[in-house]
Protein backbone atom coordinates (compact mmCIF):
# COMPACT_ATOMS: atom_id res chain seq x y z
CA UNK A 1 0.00 0.00 0.00
CA UNK A 2 1.24 3.46 -0.94
CA UNK A 3 0.77 5.25 2.36
CA UNK A 4 -0.78 8.71 2.55
CA UNK A 5 -1.51 9.11 6.25
CA UNK A 6 0.29 7.26 9.02
CA UNK A 7 -0.80 7.25 12.64
CA UNK A 8 1.60 5.77 15.16
CA UNK A 9 0.48 5.07 18.73
CA UNK A 10 -1.65 8.20 18.92
CA UNK A 11 -3.32 9.20 22.21
CA UNK A 12 -5.64 12.11 22.77
CA UNK A 13 -7.64 13.46 25.73
CA UNK A 14 -9.74 16.64 25.77
CA UNK A 15 -9.26 17.43 29.47
CA UNK A 16 -5.71 17.88 30.49
CA UNK A 17 -6.06 20.09 33.54
CA UNK A 18 -5.27 18.41 36.82
CA UNK A 19 -7.11 18.88 40.09
CA UNK A 20 -5.51 17.81 43.35
CA UNK A 21 -2.76 16.00 41.53
CA UNK A 22 -4.97 13.58 39.63
CA UNK A 23 -6.70 13.66 36.29
CA UNK A 24 -10.27 14.83 36.63
CA UNK A 25 -11.13 13.41 33.23
CA UNK A 26 -9.04 10.32 32.78
CA UNK A 27 -11.03 9.36 29.68
CA UNK A 28 -8.93 9.16 26.57
CA UNK A 29 -10.87 9.99 23.42
CA UNK A 30 -8.26 8.20 21.31
CA UNK A 31 -6.27 5.36 22.87
CA UNK A 32 -3.08 4.18 21.29
CA UNK A 33 -4.29 4.04 17.71
CA UNK A 34 -1.95 3.02 14.89
CA UNK A 35 -3.33 3.11 11.39
CA UNK A 36 -2.25 3.52 7.77
CA UNK A 37 -4.42 5.23 5.18
CA UNK A 38 -3.35 4.48 1.60
CA UNK A 39 -3.69 6.76 -1.42
CA UNK A 40 -7.07 6.48 -3.08
CA UNK A 41 -8.63 4.37 -0.33
CA UNK A 42 -12.41 4.43 0.22
CA UNK A 43 -12.91 4.10 3.96
CA UNK A 44 -15.92 4.31 6.26
CA UNK A 45 -15.51 4.93 10.00
CA UNK A 46 -18.32 3.90 12.36
CA UNK A 47 -18.95 3.63 16.09
CA UNK A 48 -21.36 4.87 18.80
CA UNK A 49 -21.63 8.53 19.88
CA UNK A 50 -18.63 9.52 21.96
CA UNK A 51 -16.43 6.63 20.80
CA UNK A 52 -13.74 8.95 19.42
CA UNK A 53 -14.54 8.97 15.69
CA UNK A 54 -14.57 12.75 15.34
CA UNK A 55 -11.46 13.05 17.50
CA UNK A 56 -9.60 10.56 15.34
CA UNK A 57 -10.45 12.30 12.07
CA UNK A 58 -9.45 15.68 13.53
CA UNK A 59 -6.05 14.21 14.31
CA UNK A 60 -5.61 13.32 10.64
CA UNK A 61 -5.31 16.90 9.38
CA UNK A 62 -3.89 18.51 12.47
CA UNK A 63 -7.08 20.14 13.77
CA UNK A 64 -6.11 18.26 16.93
CA UNK A 65 -2.60 17.18 17.80
CA UNK A 66 -1.88 13.87 19.52
CA UNK A 67 -0.84 14.07 23.20
CA UNK A 68 1.46 11.14 22.52
CA UNK A 69 2.38 9.38 19.30
CA UNK A 70 2.64 10.76 15.80
CA UNK A 71 0.46 11.55 12.80
CA UNK A 72 2.00 12.19 9.39
CA UNK A 73 0.15 13.16 6.21
CA UNK A 74 2.11 12.68 2.98
CA UNK A 75 5.25 12.55 5.12
CA UNK A 76 4.51 15.79 7.02
CA UNK A 77 4.31 15.58 10.82
CA UNK A 78 1.18 17.40 12.10
CA UNK A 79 3.07 18.48 15.24
CA UNK A 80 5.32 20.78 13.20
CA UNK A 81 3.42 24.04 13.03
CA UNK A 82 5.22 24.89 9.78
CA UNK A 83 3.74 21.91 7.95
CA UNK A 84 0.13 22.46 9.05
CA UNK A 85 -0.96 24.62 6.07
CA UNK A 86 0.35 21.95 3.69
CA UNK A 87 -1.26 19.15 5.73
CA UNK A 88 -4.65 20.89 5.62
CA UNK A 89 -4.34 21.42 1.86
CA UNK A 90 -3.66 17.74 1.38
CA UNK A 91 -6.30 16.50 3.81
CA UNK A 92 -9.58 18.45 3.62
CA UNK A 93 -12.52 18.13 5.97
CA UNK A 94 -16.31 18.45 5.54
CA UNK A 95 -18.48 18.61 8.66
CA UNK A 96 -21.96 17.54 9.68
CA UNK A 97 -23.96 20.74 9.57
CA UNK A 98 -23.98 22.43 6.14
CA UNK A 99 -25.25 25.68 7.66
CA UNK A 100 -22.16 26.06 9.82
CA UNK A 101 -19.74 25.79 6.90
CA UNK A 102 -21.00 28.18 4.24
CA UNK A 103 -20.77 31.89 4.94
CA UNK A 104 -20.28 33.80 1.67
CA UNK A 105 -23.24 35.47 -0.03
CA UNK A 106 -22.73 33.61 -3.30
CA UNK A 107 -21.85 29.94 -3.90
CA UNK A 108 -18.69 30.55 -5.95
CA UNK A 109 -17.27 32.98 -3.37
CA UNK A 110 -17.67 30.29 -0.78
CA UNK A 111 -15.86 27.74 -2.92
CA UNK A 112 -13.10 30.28 -3.66
CA UNK A 113 -12.41 31.18 -0.04
CA UNK A 114 -9.80 28.48 0.58
CA UNK A 115 -7.93 28.87 -2.72
CA UNK A 116 -7.88 32.64 -2.45
CA UNK A 117 -5.73 32.19 0.61
CA UNK A 118 -3.15 30.19 -1.31
CA UNK A 119 -1.90 33.35 -3.10
CA UNK A 120 -2.53 31.92 -6.57
CA UNK A 121 -3.00 34.01 -9.72
CA UNK A 122 -6.57 35.12 -10.38
CA UNK A 123 -6.97 32.87 -13.47
CA UNK A 124 -5.83 29.81 -11.56
CA UNK A 125 -8.38 30.53 -8.80
CA UNK A 126 -11.11 30.93 -11.42
CA UNK A 127 -10.11 27.68 -13.07
CA UNK A 128 -10.06 25.72 -9.83
CA UNK A 129 -13.41 27.07 -8.60
CA UNK A 130 -15.11 26.32 -11.91
CA UNK A 131 -13.65 22.85 -12.03
CA UNK A 132 -14.58 22.05 -8.42
CA UNK A 133 -18.19 23.16 -8.95
CA UNK A 134 -18.34 21.10 -12.12
CA UNK A 135 -17.06 18.00 -10.33
CA UNK A 136 -19.87 18.09 -7.77
CA UNK A 137 -22.46 19.07 -10.39
CA UNK A 138 -23.17 22.52 -8.93
CA UNK A 139 -21.97 24.77 -11.80
CA UNK A 140 -25.49 26.01 -12.48
CA UNK A 141 -25.75 27.33 -8.94
CA UNK A 142 -22.54 29.41 -8.91
CA UNK A 143 -24.44 32.70 -8.49
CA UNK A 144 -26.94 31.43 -5.94
CA UNK A 145 -26.94 32.53 -2.33
CA UNK A 146 -26.08 29.34 -0.35
CA UNK A 147 -29.09 29.73 1.97
CA UNK A 148 -31.40 29.08 -1.00
CA UNK A 149 -29.90 25.62 -1.58
CA UNK A 150 -31.11 22.31 -0.20
CA UNK A 151 -29.06 20.56 2.49
CA UNK A 152 -27.56 18.11 -0.01
CA UNK A 153 -26.60 20.96 -2.34
CA UNK A 154 -24.99 22.87 0.53
CA UNK A 155 -22.87 19.85 1.42
CA UNK A 156 -21.78 19.55 -2.22
CA UNK A 157 -20.72 23.22 -2.18
CA UNK A 158 -18.74 22.52 1.01
CA UNK A 159 -17.10 19.57 -0.77
CA UNK A 160 -16.31 21.81 -3.79
CA UNK A 161 -14.56 24.26 -1.46
CA UNK A 162 -12.28 21.45 -0.34
CA UNK A 163 -11.77 20.15 -3.91
CA UNK A 164 -10.57 23.55 -5.09
CA UNK A 165 -7.59 23.03 -2.76
CA UNK A 166 -6.68 19.90 -4.79
CA UNK A 167 -6.55 17.57 -1.78
CA UNK A 168 -5.26 14.00 -1.73
CA UNK A 169 -7.76 12.99 0.91
CA UNK A 170 -11.19 14.22 1.96
CA UNK A 171 -12.59 13.48 5.40
CA UNK A 172 -16.36 13.77 5.80
CA UNK A 173 -17.69 13.71 9.38
CA UNK A 174 -21.33 12.59 9.25
CA UNK A 175 -21.96 14.71 6.15
CA UNK A 176 -25.44 13.29 5.56
CA UNK A 177 -26.89 12.95 9.05
CA UNK A 178 -28.86 16.17 8.69
CA UNK A 179 -30.01 15.49 5.13
CA UNK A 180 -33.14 13.89 3.71
CA UNK A 181 -32.93 10.66 1.66
CA UNK A 182 -32.46 12.57 -1.60
CA UNK A 183 -29.70 14.75 -0.13
CA UNK A 184 -27.99 11.66 1.28
CA UNK A 185 -27.95 10.02 -2.14
CA UNK A 186 -26.61 13.15 -3.86
CA UNK A 187 -23.70 13.48 -1.41
CA UNK A 188 -22.91 9.76 -1.52
CA UNK A 189 -22.82 9.86 -5.34
CA UNK A 190 -20.50 12.88 -5.35
CA UNK A 191 -18.16 11.22 -2.85
CA UNK A 192 -18.08 7.95 -4.76
CA UNK A 193 -17.27 9.77 -8.00
CA UNK A 194 -14.39 11.72 -6.40
CA UNK A 195 -12.86 8.51 -5.17
CA UNK A 196 -13.49 6.43 -8.25
CA UNK A 197 -12.76 8.95 -11.02
CA UNK A 198 -10.29 11.26 -9.29
CA UNK A 199 -8.52 8.80 -7.01
CA UNK A 200 -9.00 10.99 -3.96
CA UNK A 201 -8.82 9.03 -0.71
CA UNK A 202 -12.06 9.28 1.30
CA UNK A 203 -12.65 8.78 5.01
CA UNK A 204 -16.36 8.90 5.71
CA UNK A 205 -17.90 8.94 9.20
CA UNK A 206 -21.51 7.78 9.45
CA UNK A 207 -24.18 6.19 11.63
CA UNK A 208 -26.05 5.06 8.54
CA UNK A 209 -25.20 1.41 8.06
CA UNK A 210 -26.74 1.35 4.59
CA UNK A 211 -24.21 3.98 3.55
CA UNK A 212 -21.42 1.99 5.15
CA UNK A 213 -22.01 -0.89 2.73
CA UNK A 214 -20.76 1.29 -0.17
CA UNK A 215 -17.16 1.39 1.04
CA UNK A 216 -14.16 -0.89 0.52
CA UNK A 217 -12.73 -0.71 4.02
CA UNK A 218 -14.56 -0.32 7.31
CA UNK A 219 -13.04 0.89 10.58
CA UNK A 220 -15.17 0.33 13.70
CA UNK A 221 -14.35 2.20 16.91
CA UNK A 222 -15.43 1.88 20.49
CA UNK A 223 -14.09 3.66 23.57
CA UNK A 224 -11.23 5.28 21.72
CA UNK A 225 -9.97 2.14 20.00
CA UNK A 226 -10.35 0.58 16.57
CA UNK A 227 -11.65 -2.95 17.08
CA UNK A 228 -12.34 -3.86 13.46
CA UNK A 229 -10.50 -3.00 10.24
CA UNK A 230 -11.66 -4.88 7.15
CA UNK A 231 -14.33 -5.22 4.44
CA UNK A 232 -17.86 -4.05 5.47
CA UNK A 233 -19.37 -7.34 4.29
CA UNK A 234 -17.24 -9.26 6.78
CA UNK A 235 -18.17 -6.88 9.61
CA UNK A 236 -21.93 -7.13 9.10
CA UNK A 237 -21.93 -10.87 8.45
CA UNK A 238 -20.44 -11.36 11.93
CA UNK A 239 -23.11 -11.87 14.56
CA UNK A 240 -21.24 -10.17 17.43
CA UNK A 241 -19.22 -7.32 15.91
CA UNK A 242 -22.04 -4.84 15.12
CA UNK A 243 -23.69 -5.35 18.52
CA UNK A 244 -20.35 -4.95 20.29
CA UNK A 245 -20.08 -1.47 18.82
CA UNK A 246 -23.65 -0.55 19.77
CA UNK A 247 -24.35 -0.53 16.05
CA UNK A 248 -27.27 -2.00 14.21
CA UNK A 249 -26.46 -3.96 11.08
CA UNK A 250 -28.29 -2.74 7.94
CA UNK A 251 -31.82 -4.16 7.84
CA UNK A 252 -31.13 -6.24 4.72
CA UNK A 253 -28.10 -7.87 6.40
CA UNK A 254 -30.07 -8.64 9.57
CA UNK A 255 -32.83 -10.26 7.54
CA UNK A 256 -30.42 -12.31 5.39
CA UNK A 257 -28.53 -13.51 8.52
CA UNK A 258 -31.75 -14.46 10.22
CA UNK A 259 -33.13 -16.32 7.19
CA UNK A 260 -29.84 -18.17 6.78
CA UNK A 261 -29.99 -19.19 10.41
CA UNK A 262 -33.44 -20.63 9.80
CA UNK A 263 -32.03 -22.86 7.10
CA UNK A 264 -32.61 -20.88 3.90
CA UNK A 265 -29.83 -21.35 1.37
CA UNK A 266 -29.23 -17.75 0.22
CA UNK A 267 -26.05 -15.81 -0.44
CA UNK A 268 -24.68 -13.61 2.33
CA UNK A 269 -23.75 -11.10 -0.40
CA UNK A 270 -27.38 -10.07 -0.93
CA UNK A 271 -27.60 -6.28 -0.64
CA UNK A 272 -31.05 -5.25 -1.90
CA UNK A 273 -34.72 -6.30 -1.66
CA UNK A 274 -34.73 -7.24 -5.36
CA UNK A 275 -31.74 -9.57 -4.92
CA UNK A 276 -33.43 -11.22 -1.95
CA UNK A 277 -36.72 -11.74 -3.76
CA UNK A 278 -34.79 -13.09 -6.80
CA UNK A 279 -32.95 -15.57 -4.59
CA UNK A 280 -36.18 -16.81 -3.04
CA UNK A 281 -38.30 -16.94 -6.22
CA UNK A 282 -35.55 -18.71 -8.13
CA UNK B 1 -56.44 16.61 23.62
CA UNK B 2 -57.34 16.65 19.92
CA UNK B 3 -56.14 18.94 17.14
CA UNK B 4 -58.03 19.78 14.00
CA UNK B 5 -56.71 21.65 10.99
CA UNK B 6 -59.42 23.11 8.79
CA UNK B 7 -58.32 24.06 5.31
CA UNK B 8 -55.03 25.52 6.55
CA UNK B 9 -52.86 27.39 4.04
CA UNK B 10 -49.65 29.27 4.63
CA UNK B 11 -47.31 31.17 2.32
CA UNK B 12 -43.75 32.17 3.19
CA UNK B 13 -42.50 35.63 2.18
CA UNK B 14 -45.96 36.79 1.18
CA UNK B 15 -46.23 39.64 -1.30
CA UNK B 16 -42.60 39.35 -2.37
CA UNK B 17 -41.11 37.72 -5.46
CA UNK B 18 -39.84 34.94 -3.15
CA UNK B 19 -43.37 33.93 -2.09
CA UNK B 20 -43.52 30.17 -1.56
CA UNK B 21 -46.41 27.95 -0.58
CA UNK B 22 -45.69 26.22 2.75
CA UNK B 23 -49.07 24.57 3.22
CA UNK B 24 -51.94 24.37 0.80
CA UNK B 25 -55.44 23.58 2.07
CA UNK B 26 -54.56 21.07 4.78
CA UNK B 27 -57.41 19.22 6.49
CA UNK B 28 -56.36 16.97 9.33
CA UNK B 29 -57.69 15.57 12.56
CA UNK B 30 -55.43 14.19 15.28
CA UNK B 31 -57.33 12.42 18.06
CA UNK B 32 -56.55 12.44 21.76
CA UNK B 33 -53.82 9.87 22.54
CA UNK B 34 -53.02 9.21 18.88
CA UNK B 35 -49.46 8.73 17.65
CA UNK B 36 -49.20 10.33 14.22
CA UNK B 37 -46.10 9.90 12.07
CA UNK B 38 -45.40 12.53 9.41
CA UNK B 39 -43.24 11.93 6.34
CA UNK B 40 -42.38 13.96 3.27
CA UNK B 41 -39.31 15.07 1.36
CA UNK B 42 -37.53 18.33 2.17
CA UNK B 43 -39.77 21.30 1.43
CA UNK B 44 -42.97 19.25 1.66
CA UNK B 45 -44.23 21.33 4.60
CA UNK B 46 -43.55 19.04 7.57
CA UNK B 47 -41.92 21.63 9.81
CA UNK B 48 -44.35 24.32 8.65
CA UNK B 49 -47.21 22.05 9.71
CA UNK B 50 -45.70 21.48 13.17
CA UNK B 51 -45.25 25.20 13.69
CA UNK B 52 -48.95 25.71 13.12
CA UNK B 53 -49.94 23.28 15.85
CA UNK B 54 -48.87 25.53 18.70
CA UNK B 55 -49.34 28.83 16.94
CA UNK B 56 -45.71 29.60 16.11
CA UNK B 57 -47.06 30.32 12.65
CA UNK B 58 -50.50 31.71 11.95
CA UNK B 59 -52.38 30.30 8.94
CA UNK B 60 -53.16 32.72 6.10
CA UNK B 61 -56.40 30.88 5.62
CA UNK B 62 -58.20 28.22 7.64
CA UNK B 63 -58.19 27.43 11.35
CA UNK B 64 -56.23 25.36 13.87
CA UNK B 65 -58.52 24.00 16.59
CA UNK B 66 -57.39 22.61 19.93
CA UNK B 67 -60.23 20.60 21.48
CA UNK B 68 -62.59 22.55 19.23
CA UNK B 69 -61.28 26.04 20.07
CA UNK B 70 -59.44 28.18 17.51
CA UNK B 71 -56.00 28.71 19.04
CA UNK B 72 -55.78 32.20 17.55
CA UNK B 73 -59.12 33.41 18.94
CA UNK B 74 -57.68 35.21 22.00
CA UNK B 75 -54.19 35.70 23.54
CA UNK B 76 -55.29 33.24 26.24
CA UNK B 77 -56.08 30.43 23.82
CA UNK B 78 -52.74 31.00 22.12
CA UNK B 79 -50.88 30.80 25.43
CA UNK B 80 -52.80 27.64 26.24
CA UNK B 81 -51.77 26.13 22.87
CA UNK B 82 -48.12 26.95 23.54
CA UNK B 83 -48.31 25.21 26.90
CA UNK B 84 -50.36 22.21 25.87
CA UNK B 85 -48.50 21.51 22.63
CA UNK B 86 -44.85 20.86 23.50
CA UNK B 87 -42.47 21.29 20.61
CA UNK B 88 -39.15 19.46 20.33
CA UNK B 89 -37.27 21.09 17.48
CA UNK B 90 -34.64 19.50 15.27
CA UNK B 91 -31.34 19.27 17.11
CA UNK B 92 -32.80 20.62 20.35
CA UNK B 93 -29.37 20.35 21.97
CA UNK B 94 -28.26 23.34 19.87
CA UNK B 95 -30.78 25.48 21.71
CA UNK B 96 -29.71 24.69 25.24
CA UNK B 97 -28.75 27.83 27.14
CA UNK B 98 -29.16 27.07 30.86
CA UNK B 99 -26.09 26.94 33.11
CA UNK B 100 -27.44 23.89 34.90
CA UNK B 101 -29.76 21.08 33.90
CA UNK B 102 -32.29 22.38 36.44
CA UNK B 103 -32.18 25.91 35.01
CA UNK B 104 -32.68 24.55 31.50
CA UNK B 105 -35.59 22.26 32.36
CA UNK B 106 -37.33 24.81 34.63
CA UNK B 107 -37.44 27.59 32.02
CA UNK B 108 -40.90 26.56 30.77
CA UNK B 109 -42.78 26.13 34.06
CA UNK B 110 -41.19 29.28 35.51
CA UNK B 111 -42.39 31.33 32.58
CA UNK B 112 -45.87 29.89 32.84
CA UNK B 113 -45.88 31.33 36.35
CA UNK B 114 -45.77 28.21 38.49
CA UNK B 115 -44.57 28.70 42.10
CA UNK B 116 -41.04 27.45 42.71
CA UNK B 117 -42.02 24.30 44.64
CA UNK B 118 -44.40 23.33 41.81
CA UNK B 119 -41.67 24.05 39.26
CA UNK B 120 -39.25 21.85 41.16
CA UNK B 121 -41.79 19.05 41.33
CA UNK B 122 -42.39 19.27 37.59
CA UNK B 123 -38.70 19.33 36.71
CA UNK B 124 -38.06 16.33 38.97
CA UNK B 125 -40.84 14.40 37.28
CA UNK B 126 -39.78 15.44 33.78
CA UNK B 127 -36.13 14.47 34.31
CA UNK B 128 -37.26 11.14 35.74
CA UNK B 129 -39.46 10.55 32.71
CA UNK B 130 -36.55 10.98 30.31
CA UNK B 131 -34.37 8.71 32.44
CA UNK B 132 -32.09 11.28 34.06
CA UNK B 133 -31.64 11.04 37.84
CA UNK B 134 -32.71 14.38 39.35
CA UNK B 135 -30.12 14.60 42.13
CA UNK B 136 -27.31 13.42 39.90
CA UNK B 137 -28.03 15.75 37.01
CA UNK B 138 -29.77 18.89 38.29
CA UNK B 139 -26.62 20.89 39.07
CA UNK B 140 -24.55 19.70 36.13
CA UNK B 141 -23.85 21.91 33.13
CA UNK B 142 -25.92 20.68 30.17
CA UNK B 143 -23.04 21.59 27.90
CA UNK B 144 -20.87 18.87 29.41
CA UNK B 145 -23.38 16.10 28.76
CA UNK B 146 -23.28 13.70 25.82
CA UNK B 147 -25.38 14.42 22.74
CA UNK B 148 -28.02 11.88 23.74
CA UNK B 149 -28.23 13.26 27.30
CA UNK B 150 -28.55 16.82 26.02
CA UNK B 151 -31.43 15.82 23.83
CA UNK B 152 -33.14 14.22 26.82
CA UNK B 153 -32.62 17.40 28.86
CA UNK B 154 -34.25 19.38 26.05
CA UNK B 155 -37.17 16.95 26.04
CA UNK B 156 -37.48 17.24 29.84
CA UNK B 157 -37.66 21.02 29.44
CA UNK B 158 -40.65 20.59 27.15
CA UNK B 159 -42.31 17.99 29.41
CA UNK B 160 -41.94 20.17 32.52
CA UNK B 161 -44.52 22.59 31.12
CA UNK B 162 -47.06 19.76 31.21
CA UNK B 163 -47.99 19.35 27.53
CA UNK B 164 -50.79 17.00 26.44
CA UNK B 165 -49.45 16.90 22.91
CA UNK B 166 -45.81 16.57 21.87
CA UNK B 167 -44.61 17.44 18.39
CA UNK B 168 -41.12 16.21 17.52
CA UNK B 169 -39.19 17.25 14.41
CA UNK B 170 -36.82 14.42 13.42
CA UNK B 171 -36.00 13.63 17.03
CA UNK B 172 -33.52 10.80 16.37
CA UNK B 173 -31.47 12.46 13.60
CA UNK B 174 -27.74 12.10 14.21
CA UNK B 175 -28.10 9.75 17.20
CA UNK B 176 -26.53 6.31 17.56
CA UNK B 177 -28.58 3.12 17.94
CA UNK B 178 -28.60 3.19 21.76
CA UNK B 179 -29.63 6.85 21.98
CA UNK B 180 -32.40 6.28 19.46
CA UNK B 181 -33.82 3.35 21.36
CA UNK B 182 -33.86 5.26 24.66
CA UNK B 183 -35.63 8.23 23.12
CA UNK B 184 -38.20 6.07 21.34
CA UNK B 185 -38.84 4.10 24.57
CA UNK B 186 -39.40 7.36 26.47
CA UNK B 187 -41.91 8.68 23.93
CA UNK B 188 -43.65 5.29 23.86
CA UNK B 189 -44.14 5.48 27.63
CA UNK B 190 -45.49 9.04 27.40
CA UNK B 191 -47.94 7.95 24.73
CA UNK B 192 -49.02 4.62 26.22
CA UNK B 193 -48.94 5.35 29.95
CA UNK B 194 -49.77 9.05 30.10
CA UNK B 195 -51.99 9.26 27.02
CA UNK B 196 -49.98 12.06 25.48
CA UNK B 197 -50.69 12.67 21.82
CA UNK B 198 -47.51 12.32 19.73
CA UNK B 199 -46.75 13.91 16.36
CA UNK B 200 -43.46 12.56 15.07
CA UNK B 201 -41.84 13.92 11.92
CA UNK B 202 -39.28 11.53 10.47
CA UNK B 203 -37.40 10.33 7.40
CA UNK B 204 -36.87 6.95 9.04
CA UNK B 205 -40.30 5.49 9.51
CA UNK B 206 -38.91 2.00 10.25
CA UNK B 207 -38.01 3.16 13.76
CA UNK B 208 -41.62 3.73 14.75
CA UNK B 209 -43.53 1.61 12.23
CA UNK B 210 -45.04 -0.57 14.95
CA UNK B 211 -45.57 2.29 17.40
CA UNK B 212 -47.36 5.02 15.46
CA UNK B 213 -51.07 4.57 14.74
CA UNK B 214 -51.42 6.78 11.73
CA UNK B 215 -49.22 8.20 8.99
CA UNK B 216 -49.49 11.51 7.19
CA UNK B 217 -47.57 11.99 3.96
CA UNK B 218 -47.00 15.54 2.77
CA UNK B 219 -45.99 16.52 -0.73
CA UNK B 220 -45.39 20.15 -1.72
CA UNK B 221 -47.61 21.48 1.03
CA UNK B 222 -50.53 19.12 0.41
CA UNK B 223 -51.74 15.90 2.02
CA UNK B 224 -50.59 13.06 -0.27
CA UNK B 225 -51.76 10.32 2.05
CA UNK B 226 -53.27 9.95 5.52
CA UNK B 227 -54.60 6.93 7.39
CA UNK B 228 -53.58 3.78 9.26
CA UNK B 229 -49.78 3.57 9.04
CA UNK B 230 -49.48 0.09 7.52
CA UNK B 231 -52.00 0.77 4.77
CA UNK B 232 -50.44 4.07 3.79
CA UNK B 233 -46.93 2.59 3.66
CA UNK B 234 -48.09 -0.21 1.36
CA UNK B 235 -49.86 2.26 -0.92
CA UNK B 236 -48.31 2.50 -4.40
CA UNK B 237 -48.95 6.22 -4.50
CA UNK B 238 -46.15 7.06 -2.09
CA UNK B 239 -43.49 5.28 -4.15
CA UNK B 240 -42.81 8.28 -6.38
CA UNK B 241 -42.32 10.68 -3.48
CA UNK B 242 -38.68 9.90 -2.73
CA UNK B 243 -39.30 8.61 0.79
CA UNK B 244 -37.40 5.94 2.68
CA UNK B 245 -39.94 3.18 3.10
CA UNK B 246 -39.17 0.20 5.39
CA UNK B 247 -37.31 -2.73 3.88
CA UNK B 248 -40.18 -5.08 4.81
CA UNK B 249 -42.61 -3.01 2.73
CA UNK B 250 -40.23 -2.93 -0.25
CA UNK B 251 -39.76 -6.71 -0.10
CA UNK B 252 -43.50 -7.32 0.22
CA UNK B 253 -44.17 -5.08 -2.82
CA UNK B 254 -41.44 -6.89 -4.74
CA UNK B 255 -42.98 -10.30 -3.98
CA UNK B 256 -46.42 -9.08 -4.99
CA UNK B 257 -45.04 -7.85 -8.32
CA UNK B 258 -43.87 -11.43 -8.93
CA UNK B 259 -47.38 -12.67 -8.23
CA UNK B 260 -46.65 -14.05 -4.76
CA UNK B 261 -49.21 -13.67 -1.99
CA UNK B 262 -48.08 -11.72 1.07
CA UNK B 263 -50.57 -11.59 3.91
CA UNK B 264 -51.34 -8.36 5.72
CA UNK B 265 -49.02 -5.35 5.64
CA UNK B 266 -45.64 -6.36 7.10
CA UNK B 267 -43.56 -3.39 8.29
CA UNK B 268 -40.90 -5.03 10.48
CA UNK B 269 -38.13 -7.50 9.66
CA UNK B 270 -39.76 -10.13 11.90
CA UNK B 271 -43.06 -9.80 10.06
CA UNK B 272 -41.56 -10.08 6.58
CA UNK B 273 -39.34 -12.93 7.73
CA UNK B 274 -42.42 -14.86 8.83
CA UNK B 275 -43.98 -14.28 5.40
CA UNK B 276 -40.81 -15.38 3.57
CA UNK B 277 -40.62 -18.57 5.65
CA UNK B 278 -44.28 -19.22 4.87
CA UNK B 279 -43.59 -18.75 1.15
CA UNK B 280 -40.69 -21.20 0.98
CA UNK B 281 -42.24 -24.00 3.04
Amino acid sequence: MDRLIEIRNAWFSYKKEKTGGRDRWPEQAVRNISLDIGRGEFIVLIGPNGCGKSTLVKLLNGLLLPDRGQVTADGLDTRHAGSLPAVRRKVGMVFQNPDNQLFASVVEEDVAFGVENLCLPQQEIRKRVDHALELVGMSDYRDYPPHNLSGGQKQKVAIAGILAMRPQCIILDEPTSMLDPKGKREVMEAVRMLNHDRGIAVIYVTHDMNEALNFNRLLAMNEGEIFFDGPPGEFFADKDLPARAGIEAPAIKKLVNSLTKRGLDISSAINSPEELVDAICR
Amino acid sequence: MSITLENVSFTYAKKTSFAKHGLNGINLNISDGEWLAVMGSTGSGKSTLLMHLNGLLRPDAGRVLLDGTDIHSTPRTLKEARQKVGFVFQYPEHQIFGNTVFEEASYGPENYGYPSDETEKRVKLALGTVGLDYNKYKDRSPHQLSGGEKRRVALAGVLASGPRIIALDEPTAGMDAIGRKMLIDTITRLNRDMGITVIWVTHEISEIATLADTLLILDRGRVAGHGPLREILADKLIEGLDLDIPLAVKIANCFRERGKVIEGHPVTLEEIEREIIRLVI
